[in-house]
């Protein structure tokens, strides 16, 4: 029976190609998004969740409440893992790590390479799974003098993994440096992190670089604990909530535990609390894949249904022989599945096709390999879409009486053309919120790159000054100012572009001293206020001419609005004890994402932070310039330079939106093309059903246009629902993503009206087509095939 | 025995404005063996009722005994397990399944009786050998000419050895030389012992059956004997 009822399937696709062709491509389609989907989401989920005793693991959160609301970070105090494991039963291991230090400048020799990663303690290891191929695992960071390298890392220092074992090596960050001893080489961590690590330094070492600075009113490490099994997070965690305030009384910090592998996927907090975080996205592009499914499905459900005529006569003879509803059912299912099965070969080996352009799309590595759990899910997705997709037409034409089919008494039900078009205003309701949805995000992002910032981004390089030893900076920069093509360039503490560095310690006269205010916190060179175009608002800049200006202090505008100055140039205020005199106030610039308000900011003069090296070059021969630049560069400090452009680093802060909107952009062309492709089979299925009516029409005398027009008519009405349902709810969600940001485009009525109008216009070609055909056609042969 | 009997047979068709009496207090009886032709004009109800006989539809009332069974109130399914093995048809537009080929039309009902390939092999050929069509066994309808096309639902309506043959119009699209052939073929599976019932509008070709019933206006009007029947 299977034999022949594939066999009486296949024959069917042949004799009907065109629908057989609009079927298959259309769920082919709508299953390669649903695979490249599948790959995203599911590396997505398993990010930072690799680790051997991941149920166990927790990153210790903290929460600061300021005035200006909590503020959740995944920094604490120094010895927080210390006092943990000491002091709470449930904890049975901890690990203290460095924040993620990049720049790190390690050298052998001759040969010197730059590296980002962590500095760690024994715990760290016994706590997260890391791959160790040289030195005994269990004794890597047992002094305060190891290192424990990648094996990429290895390979560039030494030669080997085998070679770097037990060889010195010395680093270098800031105005720190150590030689140390390599006492492990792991396996490059992959992408399954979300730092990529080269290196792991001495915690115990990290403490003493910070000396003093290790205290409870004092947050510059991250906390790691594996609790023991079974342990209550929430009991957990309300005993841990005061943890720090018994130690640093007054201390306005309360501290929590988040589940590691959760930090990755849920890393937003808003009121101290867990609200989501890149999760959404992984939402959002599951519901995608979904519509984009049901549209292919509803595709053939419409198309199959509307073609039924041509299988009543085999349904007729069949139940007339004894066959069973059930059996036919049966039949139409295994039709249905036999259709999705080959549009999912299809689908992986598009898949297979698209996927360096996806994972350029996503910055990710993804890789259709043919895991079992893989298999099993691609199996799924196709019996569940070849039953979704057969389910209907099968209940629908198996249920046929022979007597009525076999005289072809059928008329289409009210019911089922409700149906019908009721699929189609689904269609397009998805395929116009998508449309609206990506043009409200193409409008924020043009909005955003448009916004005024505060200072010029354009021809601003970002050079990572690692290598440059502080007593040469001075003369570093002297130099680089004299290559060709340099406009200006001075250095500052760290990148501008997202928050690094904050700071309660800044106080003024009249100050609630209750109250604990948050400044963003810049070190700067002579010339940086010149070399990134701050416009000054009142006062000055720093310059040498004044003599000693490590007791001055420069204030953005929020900032005079926070203390209340009224005149600021010359009042006093208190930074870590010490009195500053304020000597300018710049315009209030964005440091950060537009999604945030600009926060209160002050630069103080201290080159012996100097992370970044700004450079202004000049418009012409810029190839030339960075050329140049770079082979001073490397003669300095023997290594290679890091650079990138200003305007590039500030638009990386909003990667995920881009991606977001690149890959809505691919998706909502997808959802109207396969919506177009059902309405093109739907039109040429009805302008056949009319084309007797057609051509008594014509006989009659009515022109192609009006023709034209009764056969659109239908169409139009139903993309004329959608809208109505789809304005709507499209303004409810692109209110409420806008509303994420602090600066917002508005909501122009042209977006809703315009996309509507775009959509009007592709359907109208889709149908137009047919209708014209049908119009166009001597009704001379229509009439004469009845 | 009675192969088929109808006792105040009824049937309705009902649309928004108008009830059509479609068959009204038929009483028939049908022997095995016989061969009967349902004669009448174009809407006296022959193929309501032929559809009625060949469970095809239910009556509205009355009784209908099929092979000892009352059906009248027979569920679809019901129906259609009786009918299966037990029932052939042969229309007049043959109602070949235009995408299996000739073996695969004549095939259908065995497949639906669960014979094993084998022997539908074997029964398939046999019965296209005894309708001269063995040489057309892998053309599709398309490709053979009515008479063929005939032949071959012919042969699909005795694969399964059903009891009774119910032909609606079977020479009906066929010329005179194609439509004799057929009424000799149905004329010889009769004289083998199969009931067969057969609508027509042609004097000639009732003329093969024992009987004829005319319908007029829904009712039986009319019974004539060709000649006598026996068991």
């Amino acid at each position: 029976m299977l034999h022949h009822q594939l066999t009486l399937a296949f024959r069917n696709f042949m004799k009907f190609k065109k629908i057989f062709a609009i079927n298959l491509f259309g769920l082919a389609i709508g299953l390669t998004t649903v695979v490249l989907i599948l790959l995203w989401v599911k590396d997505e989920l398993s990010i930072s969740r690799y680790h051997e005793k991941i149920d166990r693991i927790y990153a210790v959160m903290t929460n600061h409440d300021n005035s200006g609301g909590i503020v959740t970070i995944g920094i604490t105090p120094g010895d927080m893992a210390e006092a943990m494991k000491a002091e709470l039963s449930q904890v049975e291991l901890s690990a203290g790590t460095s924040p993620f230090i990049e720049g790190v400048t390690f050298e052998n020799k001759n040969v010197k390479m730059t590296g980002a990663g962590l500095f760690v303690d024994q715990s760290y290891f016994d706590i997260f799974s890391v791959d160790f191929v040289e030195g005994n695992p269990n004794q890597v960071m047992t002094g305060i003098n190891s290192l424990a390298i990648s094996e990429t890392m290895a390979t560039k220092l030494f030669g080997s993994p085998k070679e770097a074992l037990g060889k010195s090596v010395k680093w270098q960050v800031f105005d720190f440096q150590n030689e140390v001893e390599v006492t492990g080489v792991f396996k490059d961590l992959g992408s399954m992190d979300v730092d990529k690590h080269d290196y792991f330094l001495s915690f115990s070492y990290f403490k003493q670089m910070l000396g003093d600075g290790v205290h409870w009113g004092n947050f510059n490490a991250s906390t790691y604990v594996l609790l023991r099994p079974n342990t209550d997070i929430e009991d957990f965690n309300e005993q841990i909530e005061g943890f720090i305030k018994a130690k640093d009384e007054g201390s306005n910090v309360s501290a929590f535990v988040q589940a590691y592998g959760d930090t990755y996927l849920y890393g937003t907090y808003e009121d101290g609390k867990v609200v989501g975080g890149r999760i959404s996205y992984a939402k959002l592009f599951s519901a995608i894949a979904l519509f984009i499914l049901i549209i292919a499905c509803i595709n053939f459900m419409n198309l199959t249904t509307a073609r039924s005529m041509s299988r009543l006569k085999e349904i007729g003879v069949k139940k007339s022989m004894g066959a069973s509803r059930g059996g036919l059912f049966t039949q139409f299912i295994v039709e249905s599945m036999l259709l999705t099965f080959l549009a999912l070969v299809m689908a992986v080996v598009a898949t297979y096709i698209l996927q360096p352009f996806f994972n350029q799309v996503t910055s990710k590595s993804l890789n259709l390999s043919f895991q079992p759990d893989l298999i099993l899910a691609l199996l799924a997705i196709g019996l569940v879409t070849g039953f979704f997709a057969g389910v209907y037409p099968a209940i629908y034409l198996s249920k046929f009486r022979p007597m009525e089919v076999m005289k072809s008494t059928i008329k289409g039900s009210f019911g089922e053309l409700l149906a019908r078009k009721g699929l189609v205003v689904f269609q397009f309701t998805i395929s116009l919120l998508l449309i609206i949805g990506i043009s409200v995000i193409g409008k924020q992002m043009s909005f955003i790159q448009n916004q005024n910032l505060g200072y010029d981004q354009s021809h601003l390089l970002q050079i990572n000054a690692s290598g440059v030893h502080p007593n040469q900076l001075d003369s570093f920069l002297a130099e680089l100012k004299n290559s060709p093509g340099v406009e200006d360039a001075s250095s500052l503490s760290h990148p501008l572009v997202g928050l690094r560095s904050s700071t309660i310690g800044l106080t003024w006269e009249g100050k609630n001293p209750d109250e604990q205010v948050k400044f963003e916190n810049i070190s700067v060179n002579m010339g940086l206020i010149e070399t990134m175009g701050f416009e000054l608002v009142s006062g000055r800049a720093f310059s040498p001419d004044f003599g000693e200006e490590s007791s001055k202090i420069i204030l953005n505008e929020t900032a005079v609005r926070t203390i209340g100055f009224d005149e600021p140039v010359g009042k006093i205020v208190n930074l870590w004890g010490e009195d500053k005199e304020v000597i300018g106030v710049i315009r209030d610039f964005n440091f950060e994402s537009l999604k945030e308000n600009v926060k209160p900011a002050f630069l103080k003069y201290d080159k012996s932070f100097a992370e970044k090296i700004m450079v202004r070059i000049g418009t012409q021969n810029q190839k030339e310039t960075i050329a140049g630049i770079e082979e001073l560069f490397v003669r300095r400090t023997a290594q290679p330079m890091d650079y990138s452009f200003m305007d590039e680093d500030y638009q990386s802060l909003y990667a995920s939106e881009q991606r977001v909107s690149k890959l809505a952009k691919y998706f909502g062309v997808m959802a109207i093309f396969l919506s177009c492709l059902g309405l093109f089979g739907l039109a040429a299925f009805t302008a056949e059903k009319r084309k007797k009516e057609i051509g008594v029409r014509k006989v009659m005398g009515a022109s192609t246009f009006g023709i034209l027009r009764l056969v659109s008519k239908d169409f139009v009405q139903l993309i004329l629902v959608s809208i109505i349902i789809a304005v709507p709810l499209a303004w409810y969600f692109a209110d409420n993503w806008l509303k994420t940001y602090a600066y917002q485009t508005s909501l122009s009525w042209w977006i809703f009206a315009g996309s509507g109008m775009v959509l009007i216009i592709i359907s109208l070609i889709t149908v137009g087509y047919q209708a014209f055909k049908a119009a166009s056609a001597n009704p001379v042969n229509s009439l004469k095939s009845e | 025995m009675n192969v088929i009997k109808t006792v105040d047979l009824r049937k309705l068709y009902a649309t928004e404005e108008v009830e059509t009496t479609a068959l009204d207090s038929i009483q028939i009886e049908i022997k095995k063996g016989e061969f009967v032709a349902i004669m009448g004009p174009s809407g006296c109800g022959k193929s309501t009722l032929l559809n009625i006989l060949g469970l095809l539809d239910n009556p509205d009332s009355g009784e209908y005994h099929f092979l000892e069974h009352e059906v009248a109130k027979f569920s679809e399914r019901q129906r259609s397990s009786l009918r299966k093995g037990n029932i052939g048809f042969v229309f007049q537009s043959f109602n070949l399944i235009d995408e299996l080929t000739v073996f695969e039309n004549v095939e259908l009902p065995l497949l639906y009786l669960k014979i094993p390939s084998d022997e539908r092999k074997t029964r398939v050929e046999e019965v296209l050998t005894r309708m001269n069509i063995m040489h057309r066994r892998n053309h599709f309808p398309q490709q053979l000419s009515g008479g063929q096309q005939q032949r071959v639902a012919i042969a699909r309506a005795i694969v399964a050895k059903p009891s009774v043959i119910l032909a609606d119009e079977p020479t009906g699209n066929l010329d005179s030389t194609n439509g004799e052939e057929v009424m000799r073929l149905l004329e010889e599976l009769n004289n083998e012992g199969t009931t067969i019932v057969m609508v027509t509008h042609s004097p000639h070709d009732a003329n093969y059956a024992h009987r004829i019933i005319n319908l007029f206006d829904g009712k039986v009007v009319t019974e004539n004997i060709r000649e006598q029947f026996h068991v």
